[in-house]
């Protein structure tokens, strides 16, 4: 007879016991049957994964700050400072939800071009792409509203500046701004509406739609970019694959507490609506493209102004995005679209030029 | 028509009533959400006229800014003892504007538009002149008006 340690046996009956009550066997089956393919750009599937990963900080350290932080004009920015100078550990947790921030959002647009480059948004997975498009104008609005809630001088006018820019929205633009700050300027009221959109709108949409996308990628399986024939065998989605998942979600922790330790964020002086705006302000990286082509084009265009025309663009850039999977007919033929690969390549070049100059200058 | 064909028309009908009633339902409560979210003009009692500072407060030359309802304005003294009121929110996209007093104009840091003494906008992104507002002194006391 086997005598086998009790803690052993005590594992394998909870096990059981979980099993009989759960019925976990059909899902874990359904993730080993499907199959990650391997080739030269099996790398970048890793950012998905990297995104959802930073997507649950955001989660965690969002809780956490929600517990002393105070959404009113007069107590929002005192309650920052508690939270970094007198809460313990509150400055890591602020510096975690303001680093992770930034690095899920990079991970989504890298994510988002790699999917595009590779053309994974072709037939079936046109809904994956659509809703990815959906995800990238989620975390863009995730940052825009957590922007304001620590109250500080930048924070306040770039808030005021950005929530203006839709007011020469043709047909809409008026009621998008009243509705964004509840009144004519950025004030209490405007406060709570962005705290209510950071802290629960924005996340129980954010949230259906990871959903749905992740339940799409399980469906659908991984893609194969055009013309690649899978030179390595493909690896089980579960355990292998989630492995994979796993050390890059050690990296990206250890990168994560690195730079919070390195660069914890700072907080700026209490905004004050009444006193003259200070000189450059500017928003956060993810915005500086918008604002270096607002600086770029001309005041006035045959009368229009410079606005109208960079909402107009931003719209027709914004539905060729989700469009991309119908438009580019030659994807869903499986033949390779060089064209679409041209429009990637000039955007990255745009976006980085963009930002540079709005550095620079 | 067999009895299972009348069955299935009946089906039919019945859920596409259902959907429209649905689709139809959920209109009224989509307004009434939009309508509710709307900042109400009512609420935020707009005051015609307001008692803003005190002349004293005033000094020649330089530009003090005070709150008038929600809004930023900045208060001017010429030399000739003149107060002067114009909006201090710039028309380009609403930063507050800076009086600088060895230029004599109102710059804007956000974008750089500049504004001269009577508001009209001189250089820079913005459309629009400061809104003006007519002062009112009454024993020392500025009182400001809507236009
Ligand atoms: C919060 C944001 C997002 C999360 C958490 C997320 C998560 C994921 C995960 C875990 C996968 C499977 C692994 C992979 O293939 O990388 C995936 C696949 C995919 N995602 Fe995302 N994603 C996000 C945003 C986006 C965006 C912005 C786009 C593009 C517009 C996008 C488009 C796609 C596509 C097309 C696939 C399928 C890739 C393939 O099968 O080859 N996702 N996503
Ligand atoms: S807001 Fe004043 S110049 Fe742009």
């Amino acid at each position: 007879m086997i005598i086998r340690p009790s803690w052993l046996h005590f594992r394998e009956s909870s096990r059981v016991w979980i099993e009989d009550r759960l019925r976990l066997k059909p899902l874990i089956d359904l993730l080993a049957k499907k199959l990650v393919p391997r080739h030269k750009y099996s790398f970048w599937y890793l950012f998905g994964g990297l995104a959802l990963f930073f997507f649950i900080v955001q989660i965690v350290t969002g809780i956490l700050l929600l517990l002393y932080y105070s959404p009113t004009p007069n107590t929002a920015n005192e309650s920052v400072r508690v939270i970094v100078n007198q809460v313990s550990f509150g400055w890591l947790v602020r510096s975690l939800h303001s680093w992770s921030a930034n690095l899920m959002i990079a991970t989504v647009i890298l994510h988002l071009f790699s999917t595009y480059f590779m053309k994974a948004y072709r037939k079936p997975r046109e809904l994956m792409w659509v809703s990815g498009v959906f995800l990238l104008f989620l975390v863009l609005g995730f940052g825009f509203t957590g922007y304001l809630l620590p109250w500080d001088t930048t924070a306040y006018f770039a808030t005021q500046i950005g929530t203006e820019i839709p007011r020469s929205i043709p047909v809409l633009g008026e009621f998008i701004v009243r509705l964004l700050r509840g009144g004519e300027f950025i004030d209490e009221e405007s406060l709570k509406r962005l705290f209510a959109l950071h802290v629960v709108i924005l996340p129980l949409i954010t949230l259906a739609v990871v959903l749905f996308h992740l339940i799409l990628n399980q469906v659908h399986g991984t893609s194969i970019p055009i013309g690649i024939r899978s030179l390595r065998e493909p690896i089980p989605f579960f355990p292998n694959y989630l492995f994979r998942d796993a050390i890059a979600w050690i990296a990206a922790l250890i990168l994560l507490f690195g730079l919070c330790l390195i660069f914890p964020v700072q907080i700026g002086p209490k905004a004050d609506p009444f006193a003259s705006a200070p000189v450059g302000i500017k928003p956060e990286w993810y915005f500086l493209t918008l604002y270096q082509t607002l600086r770029i084009v001309p005041a006035a265009i045959l009368g229009v102004n410079s606005e109208t025309i960079v909402n107009v663009c931003v719209g027709i850039a914004g539905a060729f995005l989700l469009m991309t999977p119908m438009i580019d007919r030659k994807a869903r033929m499986e033949q390779y679209s060089s064209g679409f690969t041209w429009i990637g390549v000039v955007a990255i070049f745009y976006v980085i030029i963009a930002i540079s100059l709005a550095y620079l200058t | 028509m067999t009895a299972q064909d009348k069955e299935i028309s009946r089906r039919n009908f019945l859920s596409q009533a259902l959907t429209g009633w649905i689709s139809i339902s959920v209109l009224p409560v989509l307004y009434g959400m939009v309508e509710y979210a709307l900042p109400s003009k009512i609420r935020d009692r707009i005051l015609e006229s307001m008692h803003v500072a005190k002349e004293a407060d005033l000094l020649v030359g330089s530009a003090k800014i005070v709150k008038f309802n929600k809004q930023a304005i900045a208060l001017l003294k010429s030399e000739q003892g003149q107060v002067r009121a114009l909006s201090a929110v710039c028309t380009h996209l609403g930063c507050i504007v800076q009086y600088q007093s060895d230029r004599k104009v109102f710059h804007c840091n956000c974008h750089g538009s500049e504004f001269d003494l009577e508001g009209r906008n001189i250089s820079g992104p913005a459309p629009r002149p400061l809104q003006p507002f007519k002062v009112d002194i009454k024993e020392g006391d500025i009182i400001i008006s809507r236009i």
